[in-house]
């Protein structure tokens, strides 16, 4: 039997995503998910509790759609404030999914949680839509879990 | 009669060892200089409506391209197999005030406010321009400028071509080196590099010396990424950034200003030497001498130990060795205890160095004589335990009572017990 890769490796060297694969919402971190299954394991019981994001990227104006920015590392004063809430592609600052131990590096919140930012304004848009949200399992991944496009190979 | 010694050139693998672990001495040297005059500013953001950079974002850009050259300079210190240099270390932190390192005038290096005198006369003199082509050049040691020094590091490196073991660098000590975790909003694109041949290392020198006071010639603008060529401007590369001796300049002549609203006559409303915008930081804080609050005090002293934490960490990152990892085996996450301590590297400078040195700047040394504040000393803090996280944890603790601002949800303290447990060695 093959081995496929995981969904969330999408590289050159992946298997093409299975219909079941592929996320039907894009969020930046756990406890961020908007509605029940739509975590990326597609587990969560209901909104808020999803224990992962949805997408995967490396770093500032990578997301490829709105609300992919994971922010705190780089990106303007605005940029930071809103992470997964951007407007754009492009438009998020820094990459997903957020670490616990991330703080805002500018903006109006420098020093502070991204992780905790992200979530306050994830339940805003919930109590905005009136629409239930549970706890989170967490509040960002642990700092030793190494995302793959991070991953490293011997220099040739 | 001249009394300046013949030129020596570095021709053994240990002299050139010993002058890289000078190299780390001087870039180490800078940071906390520009950070302590970064922090003293109270405006935040800029204005959309005045021109140019503010103040706050160059400094804090350059303070950063600093740490990019410290991670250049031990990566070489890697890659040509000294494993063993280490910052936590009484004898390599530096002392403020205190003479640039092997510096010729002698520069005396001081943590002050900021301010146009500090810009001109301390800043710019760190990043001066090498000596113009017909001066007289120098001794090896002592140099006049970090160009002049760090290409007798170039020479160095090829020199000592059939020495350094670069086959061992590629295959086996790049995994030592520091090469993730590195962004600067307000800074070049230049990132640490993994230094595995000659080729590299050359690159290394170059955006140190580059970024620092330009390439000679230059004028200070410089092609970004750092790229050598006589093809000024490099059609390819398209983008420039200044050299932090130009960004200096900009700022003592006051175009990056403090980032207010102009008056009526479209003049800036302040500018970097105005009380009503810089923190009036004491000079040279000194934990020994400084008379304080106690509280006020303890906070300086905390201040020590997590600047001391932060280097202690770095420490360990390059004595933690990065995973192999072949693209193709690539699942969507690997534990990584050498990733853990990385994002916690960045995260203590963000979350835990920052907060507590910005409390420090805001805060009186003593109670009702608001014409002195405290900052950040930066001195050598002596960990009693091998567990330097273990101790930070308590002294924050001691100070919630006066400083309760360190805790809270997302203070300090929960920062603290985010961090990485290292164990000193």
């Amino acid at each position: 039997m093959t081995k496929r890769s995981t969904p969330a490796a999408h590289g050159p060297e992946a298997d093409p995503p299975l219909p079941q694969e592929v996320p039907r919402e894009l969020h930046v971190c756990m406890g961020l998910n908007s509605c029940a299954g739509l975590d990326a394991p597609g587990t969560a019981p209901m909104a808020g509790m999803g224990t992962c994001a949805t997408v995967h990227h490396v770093c500032h104006g990578e997301g490829s759609c709105r609300g992919q920015g994971g922010c705190g590392y780089a990106g303007t004063d605005y940029e930071q404030f809103h992470p997964g809430e951007q407007d754009c592609r492009y438009n998020g600052s820094c990459a997903s999914p957020i670490n616990e131990s991330r703080v805002f590096s500018a903006g109006p919140l420098k020093g502070k949680s991204v992780w905790k930012q992200a979530r306050r304004l994830f339940e805003a848009r919930m109590y905005a839509a009136g629409k239930a949200f549970g706890p989170s399992p967490g509040e960002g991944i642990k700092d030793d879990r190494m995302p793959h496009y991070d991953y490293m190979s011997q220099p040739q | 009669m001249s009394t300046k010694a013949p030129v020596q050139e570095i021709t053994t693998l240990p002299d050139l060892i010993a002058h890289l672990k000078a190299a780390a001495q001087v870039e180490l040297s800078t940071v906390p200089l520009y950070l302590y005059a970064t922090y003293t500013i109270k405006t935040r953001g800029y204005s959309q409506w005045a021109a140019g950079a503010s103040a706050q974002r160059t400094l804090i850009g350059i303070s950063i391209e600093e740490m990019l050259h410290l991670s250049l300079v031990r990566n070489l210190l890697i890659a040509v197999g000294d494993t063993d240099f280490r910052l936590y270390d009484e004898n390599v932190i530096p002392t403020y005030p205190g003479p640039m390192l092997k510096r010729e005038p002698e520069l005396n290096l001081r943590l002050r406010k900021l301010s146009t005198d500090q810009v001109r006369n301390t800043f710019m003199q760190i990043e001066q321009p090498a000596t113009p082509p017909g001066a007289a050049l120098g001794a090896i040691e002592p140099y006049h400028s970090l160009g002049e020094f760090y290409a007798r590091i170039e020479r160095g490196i090829q020199t000592l071509r059939p020495v350094i073991d670069w086959a061992k660098a590629k295959k086996d000590l790049w995994k030592f080196q520091y090469h993730r975790a590195y962004w600067n909003q307000n800074g070049g694109s230049d990132h640490p590099l993994l230094i595995v041949d000659e080729a590299s290392a050359l690159q290394a020198m170059q955006v140190i010396v580059d970024q620092g006071e330009g390439a000679p010639e230059d004028r200070g603008l410089l092609p970004d990424p750092i790229v050598r060529t006589d093809d000024l401007p490099p059609q390819e590369i398209g983008k420039w950034q200044a050299s932090h001796y130009m960004k200096f300049s900009d700022i003592a002549k006051g175009l990056d200003g403090i980032g207010v609203v102009v008056d009526d006559n479209g003049k800036q409303k302040y500018t970097i030497d105005d009380e009503e915008v810089i923190w009036p930081v004491l000079d040279d804080p000194d934990l020994r001498t400084v008379t304080a609050d106690q509280p006020v005090k303890d906070l300086m002293e905390f201040s020590n130990a997590v600047y001391c934490y932060v280097l202690a960490l770095l420490d360990a990152i390059y004595r933690t060795p990065m995973e192999a990892l072949a693209p193709k085996d690539r699942d969507a996450f690997t534990d990584s205890v050498r990733y853990g301590y990385e994002r916690g590297f960045v995260a203590s400078m963000q979350g835990l160095l920052y907060p507590v040195c910005d409390l420090l700047v805001r805060t009186p040394l003593v109670a009702g004589q608001p014409s002195v504040h405290a900052g950040p000393p930066f001195q050598y803090y002596a960990f009693e335990t091998k567990n330097p996280k273990g101790e930070l944890a308590a002294l924050c603790e001691k100070l919630l009572g006066s400083f309760p601002a360190l805790g809270g949800d997302d203070g300090v303290q929960r920062q603290i017990a985010l961090l990485p447990d290292i164990e000193l060695p």
